[in-house]
């Protein structure tokens, strides 16, 4: 279980993060939504380790292990997984060996064999056709020139490889069309399962009729403000941030 | 434009005062160094890259003398290449008839074609010590063929000059590739004055690959000097490691309709190196193209020269002018220096050039974090990518050779 509890961060001296509270239970799909400049991806950032923002209070602890003290590539190594919402091009380091790299990294950091090759290779090929990721994709180097709905198939797909405890998707359907969406929401429907939790961060609705979330978070202003179930999604859809970024 | 003032000609004076073997032929190279001097920062052209060390070394025209190594484990890249060593400028290994000592060394000597580019003192000074060099002539008999040269600088007790010269003749629509490795020995100071001359005729195309491993305590200058007839190709790759002090200049001229000139390449540098790449590039005929691509890697105090030019003469019109040069700063303490220049005369060109100084790219590093990899081995990546970058489209043997020298300077 990710624990978090009172989260404060800045950066550059502005504060952003007010005190965020946050249970996210295995096997369980928590969604936070909230309005542009509530802090939505900075919580993402903050958890996976960034070191431009400051934690200026609070803790993150998975399963009782603080996450904060915590170098990026040691949380990876933990289990945790953000899909980022602008993925970065790395020219010069080709798809296949980058994924090779990361997933024995982390499998030695959890102190299990790397894969051999071959079975690399069989992994990879499954996952791949599973998102519409193509051979030809896979050669090339990582992002470069990747479309937009290739860029987030291709976050989906490193999540897939990495088996994280705990996968944050930050605005993963920005920028997606409608079947770009449904191919993403499908990898991660498809990697629900009673060990793995998500915490899927949007701006809209919408992403959340494909991937159906268990709880609904409502952040503004740094703070968590409201909590319910998918009800809570739709709701705002209707009514908008306006009365809950008042409330706070 | 030949530059008149301010010039320091006794900079030149302790290398007037070396012997030398009295051949008439040099004499007017002599008198040109004699005239002109050693290049100093005074020039615009020499702004970043200081030649005092060298100047001051008293070293003297090297003379030929037995290899300490082993000619079977020098990095040879090609099991069927054409192989030349030369020791100090001195044939040790391979067909002197593939050399200028075997075809009289003067017969084919260009001897200022460096004016209009660099007053011409470091060929005037190559022209009156150079004792041999490669000399090859690319007709049918040869054609496709590889040549692999590997200089090697073997010090002494007392300082050395070695000046080799290299020319390579390509006939119409031949078609050949060159390996040259740069390597220094011993102990005791070796310093390189190396000049190319390059004649690509119509239709053929030349294939340069240059890696400059000196030692540290050395002076590695060269000029190349190249001149492509129609529908003609040159390409160059190079890798500069090493030396204390390098400087390689490139003079191309793209004489005629369709030719294409491309120089890639990348230079690493630590400790207190300076290396220094200037480029000027001619488009003297209408539909040529020119690309230039060049990335350094700066730690230590290490200082980074690049200058570029593009000069578009006014009968080149439809001319495709690229020039790049990024680099990456790993140490405060080093310093980049770049100074890209277009000067167009023709109306109807496509010319573009630019220049980046950075660090390395934050944003991609925390990336490859979160997905499990360690930060050092993230950066390592992505310097191996930032500089393989230039190695790209190079034949595969030669590209892996090149790599793994980058990616082992990077390791160390």
């Amino acid at each position: 279980m990710l624990e978090i509890k009172n989260l404060k961060a800045s950066i550059e001296g502005k504060d952003i993060l007010k005190g965020v509270d946050l249970k996210l239970e295995p096997g369980k799909v928590h969604a936070i939504m909230g309005p542009n400049g509530s802090g939505k991806s900075t919580l993402s950032y903050v958890l996976a380790g960034r070191n431009e923002y400051e934690v200026t209070d609070g803790s993150v602890t998975l399963d009782g292990t603080d996450m904060l003290a915590m170098e990026p590539e040691e949380r990876a190594a933990a289990g945790l997984f953000l899909a980022f919402q602008y993925p970065l091009e790395i020219p010069g380091v080709q798809t296949t060996t980058f994924l090779k790299m990361a997933v024995n990294a982390v499998r030695k950091a959890r102190g299990e064999d790397e894969l051999d090759p071959l079975s690399f290779l069989k992994r990879l090929k499954e996952k791949a056709a599973l998102l519409d990721v193509s051979d030809e994709m896979l050669k090339r180097p990582l992002n470069v020139g990747f479309s937009g709905g290739e860029k987030k198939r291709m976050e989906i797909l490193q999540m897939a490889m990495l088996e994280p405890k705990i996968a944050i998707l930050d605005e993963t359907d920005s920028g997606l069309d409608i079947d770009a969406l449904r191919i993403v929401a499908e990898g991660v429907n498809a990697l629900r399962g009673p060990d793995r939790t998500f915490l899927v961060i949007t701006h809209y609705q919408r992403l959340l009729d494909y991937i159906v979330p268990d709880v609904v978070h409502v952040l503004a202003r740094g703070q968590i403000v409201k909590t319910g179930g998918p009800e809570l999604a739709k709701e705002l859809e209707a009514t908008g941030y306006a009365g809950l970024v008042d409330a706070a | 434009m030949v530059a008149t003032s301010p010039y320091r000609p006794d900079s030149a004076h302790g290398f007037l005062q070396q012997p030398y073997d009295g051949a008439e032929w040099r004499a007017p190279a002599l008198d040109q160094l004699k005239e002109r001097g050693i290049p100093t920062p005074i020039l615009e052209r020499w702004k970043y890259t200081n030649l005092l060390a060298f100047e001051k070394s008293g070293a003297a025209p090297a003379e030929k003398v037995k290899f300490q190594g082993d000619v079977v484990r020098l990095p040879w890249m090609r099991q069927n290449s054409r192989k030349l060593i030369f020791v100090n400028g001195h044939l040790i290994l391979g067909d002197a008839k593939l050399t200028l000592g075997g075809q009289g060394i003067n017969h084919r000597l260009d001897s200022t074609p460096m004016d209009d580019f660099d007053d011409g003192m470091l060929w005037a000074l190559n022209t009156a010590f150079c004792a041999d060099g490669p000399s090859l002539t690319i007709d049918e008999s040869c054609n496709g063929q590889t040549f692999e040269i590997i200089h090697v600088a073997q010090g002494a007790d007392a300082p050395l000059l070695s000046s080799p010269r290299s020319v390579i003749e390509l006939l119409p629509n031949m078609q050949a590739t060159i390996i040259e490795q740069w390597i220094g020995t011993g102990t005791g100071v070796v310093h390189t004055n190396h000049a190319w001359q390059i004649g690509v005729a119509a239709g053929a195309s030349l294939k340069h690959i240059r890696l400059q491993n000196d030692r540290i305590d050395r002076a590695m200058l060269s000029s190349t000097h190249v001149r492509l007839g129609r529908d003609a190709n040159y390409n160059n790759v190079f890798l500069s490691a090493g030396a204390a002090t390098s400087r390689q200049e490139f003079w191309i001229e793209l004489h005629e309709q369709g030719a294409n000139a491309t120089v890639h390449g990348a230079q690493l540098m630590t400790g207190k190196q300076v290396m220094d790449t200037t480029i000027l590039i001619e488009h003297q005929a209408p539909h040529c193209t020119s690309n230039q691509t060049i990335r350094n890697v700066l730690d230590g105090q290490a200082r980074g020269v690049f200058q570029g030019k593009v000069h578009v003469h006014q009968p080149a019109q439809k001319t495709d002018g690229y020039q790049l040069c990024n680099s990456i700063m790993l140490s405060p303490t080093a310093e980049m220096n770049t100074k890209p220049e277009l000067e167009i005369y023709a109306d109807d060109v496509k010319c573009s050039h630019g220049t980046t100084t950075g660090r390395l790219d934050e944003n991609a590093l925390f990336y490859m974090q979160s997905r499990g990899i360690p930060a050092i081995e993230a950066r390592k990546l992505l310097l191996a990518a930032f500089v393989g970058a230039v190695f790209d489209g190079v034949e595969e043997d030669i590209q892996t050779v090149m790599q793994n020298q980058a990616e082992g300077w990077l390791q160390a």
